[in-house]
């Protein structure tokens, strides 16, 4: 053990996005509509198109900033597919630039999953 | 990165990262795991683990140390 680091992950890199999107399931727009509550619905650079009714948008204030999720976490359709806060996207996020990291430096990336849902990756020369 | 190198990384259920780097001396874990902070976002806390503050040896020492 060398050191220890705490991140908290921020959305910059649009293939990693669109990676955890596919793990989940779900489409990433580009330049779309939002679906929220009662037919609103909200612009996005970006839009994760969820299953059910309503889909996340996501947008920059501007290019040097990370994206920033919005949603309508009404009666619980988003949180069932993404978990509170997001946490399941950004989770999946987080692996997938991991994943793209170690690629990059030509590195092996083991994954597994442990029980509290933590997703560890490591990686090897 | 040398064979007894290896950079862990957990991501949570709410998308939080905490990295490990283990098996390095010295400086050179947080030249190896530089990459992956910067690409990922904001650091939070660093805590730095006596390997940190060993210098680098000519002979081969244990470095095997328990991982949590």
């Amino acid at each position: 053990m060398s050191h220890f680091t705490t991140i908290q992950t921020q959305i910059r890199d649009v293939a990693a996005l669109e990676d955890a999107c596919t793990e989940l399931g779900v489409e990433l727009l580009r330049d779309a509509k939002a679906r929220g509550f009662s037919g609103q619905s909200r612009d996005g650079e970006f839009v994760i198109k969820l299953r059910g009714p309503y889909d996340i948008a996501a947008n920059r204030a501007d290019e040097n900033n990370s994206y920033e999720l919005a949603t309508d976490w009404w009666d619980g359709h988003v949180e069932r597919e993404v978990g509170q806060n997001y946490g399941r996207l950004i989770q999946l996020y987080g692996v997938h630039k991991t994943i793209h990291e170690a690629n990059k430096k030509r590195l092996r990336v083991t994954r597994k999953q442990e029980t509290d849902g933590t997703i560890k990756l490591s990686l090897a020369a | 990165m040398k064979s007894k190198e290896q950079i862990d990384v957990w991501i949570n259920i709410d998308g939080d990262i905490t990295i490990n780097a283990v098996g390095f001396t010295g400086k050179t874990c947080e030249e190896a795991t530089a990459f992956l902070e910067e690409g990922l976002g904001l650091i939070g806390r660093k805590q730095r683990t006596s390997d940190y503050y060993r210098k680098n040896r000519n002979h081969n020492t244990n470095h095997q140390k328990q991982q949590t």
